[in-house]
């Protein structure tokens, strides 16, 4: 299924989650993934666990410090 | 202040911010319907004591206030999810919480049909889902809707409808959803909206994620829904959001949060809500006969249940790596398992018993299960990825041999060799089912036709399943299937 990370797309196995998104993300930016990942919100400003289920088309993105 | 701004506050006052007006039984006195709402427990059985303490406190405010989850209640806890009745604990502290109706999530499969049967009819409270059809033959208590009538005489009306992979069928495993069926979420939701004809208030109580709940809401004509309670996503909704005028509400997950959601009617018609997002928290006020409960099932010598015996020692990671990759193969029933070394958190391993403790020592992430196919190529490249993002990062193979060439100087990869289990080269163009943990794919980065999918079974899980039908352990001191060249 396809999820986008701060606008980034990716394509992620069926069933992932938030921290399997932000790991993906990282991966795909040749970055490692940051201990422990950072907070993520929803397009809609709510903040988004890390073991939330994703479904297809969900937008993530990662909350500044 | 501009005429706009003006015109706009004086029509907030007469018609009453987060009011609407809706149809509903005429009375002389305003009438309130009170709900907390909670999502996505996963068998965070630790927070219910104080989960309780707070509905107790609660009900003495609001005596008749619904209790209701929106799903996933079950999973995510080895105390309930390896009790001998698979989740049981769950449906006892619910039980005696006082739970009036739970949607149906994707976790609520995982203890198996039968016993996911046995949960529904055992129960208190109501399971409901629209977008599910049942096993013939079977029993479920299972509805699509309910309706709720208060003392108050008002009448409230609960769907629910399920998430759905691009398989149709919602995250779980496959042998979990033998003889269930499925339809697609969005077109059944419009299905029940007949039901605002006989309700006060229609509410859907769904798992199905926060922004697709956003997309539902949109499809619903005006005022014909008065709520959307969500799971799915672990979403903490803490202002409100109103979409096509319909309230959409999740609580995180875990007990971390509840949602306190308050409707009230007035004589004329209208209708004003809101809601409160409350925290449950780590420390407070307990429940005394809930933390009994607790404190019971956290001693369940379930736990150090012997599930099987291992005849020899595991002297190193390497052996406990491909025991580890063996039962990853097994329980995925694929022909090649992967598992990186990073997965094994211990070096040794007595022989003698093992215990569901052992493997969750040996393998405390969580991880899911994943299954990909892969070409030869894909797999080479898959492997090699790992190899390079640590030094030496190698991966455990169960189905096949490893040969890696490492530079002598610099410990860079040369090249890597797939080999069959007889020592011959693997077919390159060859497509294989793999399996691996959602860690290692999501980390790997390489070019693949698949992307893959989970179980929705844990490693340790799948690991503790399989031994429990194998009983006994082979000796892997012999076993080599990691060569590594320079």
């Amino acid at each position: 299924m396809k999820v986008t990370v701060n606008k980034t797309e990716l394509t992620i196995f069926q069933g992932a989650t938030v921290a399997d998104a932000l790991r993906a993300y990282y991966t795909q930016q040749k970055q490692k993934a940051p201990s422990p990942l950072p907070e993520v919100e929803d397009i809609y400003g709510n903040s988004v666990a890390h073991d939330g289920a994703l479904t297809e088309g969900n937008q993530l993105i990662i909350k500044e410090k | 202040m501009n005429k706009f701004l003006s015109i706009l506050i004086l029509f907030l006052v007469f018609t009453g911010c987060g009011m609407n007006k809706r149809k509903s039984q005429k009375t002389d006195t305003e009438r309130e319907v009170v709900i907390l709402a909670v999502n996505d427990i996963h068998a965070n059985i630790d927070n219910f004591p104080r989960f309780a303490f707070m509905v107790d406190s609660l009900r003495a405010i609001y005596p008749d206030m619904l209790l209701v989850s929106a799903g996933d209640y079950q999973t995510g806890n080895p105390v309930n999810d390896q009790y001998h009745e698979k989740g049981r604990p769950m449906i006892e502290l619910m039980n005696s919480v006082g739970f009036n109706l739970s949607a149906v999530g994707n976790h609520e499969f995982d203890v198996g049909v039968k016993t996911f049967e046995t949960h529904t009819k055992s129960a208190y409270f109501d399971h409901i889902c629209a977008n599910l059809i049942l096993p013939e033959g079977m029993e479920f208590n299972i509805k699509p809707y309910k309706i709720i009538t208060l003392p108050n005489g008002l009448k409230v009306g609960f769907i629910s409808v399920l998430a759905l992979g691009s398989n149709n069928l919602p995250e779980c495993h496959p042998d979990n959803l033998v003889g269930f069926s499925f339809t697609n979420p969005f077109e059944t939701a419009q299905k029940y909206l007949y039901l605002k004809d006989s309700t006060d208030l229609l509410i859907y109580i769904n798992h199905f994620g926060f922004e697709n709940d956003v997309k539902l809401a949109n499809t619903f004509p005006k005022e014909a829904v008065d709520l959307i309670i969500g799971g799915h996503s672990h979403t903490k909704v803490e202002k409100e959001q109103i979409h096509n005028d319909i309230m959409i509400t999740q609580a995180g997950r875990r007990l971390d949060y509840a949602t306190l959601i308050r409707f009230t009617v007035y004589p004329d018609g209208q209708l004003n809500r809101s809601m409160q997002l409350l925290t449950i928290g780590q420390s407070g006020n307990e429940k005394a006969d809930v933390r009994t409960m607790v404190d019971k099932y956290n001693s369940n010598p379930e736990m150090m249940e012997v599930i099987a015996k291992a005849p020899f020692d595991f002297r190193t990671t390497d052996e406990l790596g491909y025991w580890m990759a063996d039962a990853l193969k097994a329980t995925a029933k694929t022909e090649i398992a992967v598992v990186n070394k990073g997965g094994v958190r211990i070096d040794y391993l007595p022989a003698g018993e093992i215990t569901r403790k052992t493997i969750f020592t040996i393998d405390p992430f969580g991880n899911q299960i994943v299954t990909v196919t892969l070409t030869g190529y894909e797999l080479k490249a898959f492997i090699s990825n790992m190899f390079g993002q640590n030094e030496y990062s190698l991966m455990y193979p169960s189905g096949i041999h490893l040969n890696y060439v490492v530079g002598k100087e610099d410990n860079k990869l040369i090249d890597l060799e797939l080999l069959n289990e007889d020592g011959t080269p693997l077919n390159m163009d060859k497509t294989y089912s793999v399996a691996t943990s959602s860690y290692v794919i999501t980390t790997a980065d390489f070019q693949r036709k698949d992307s893959g999918k989970t179980l929705s079974v844990t490693t340790s899980e799948g690991w503790i399943k399989w031994l429990l039908e194998e009983k006994t352990v082979k000796n892997y001191q012999e076993v080599k299937r990691v060569f590594i060249n320079e």
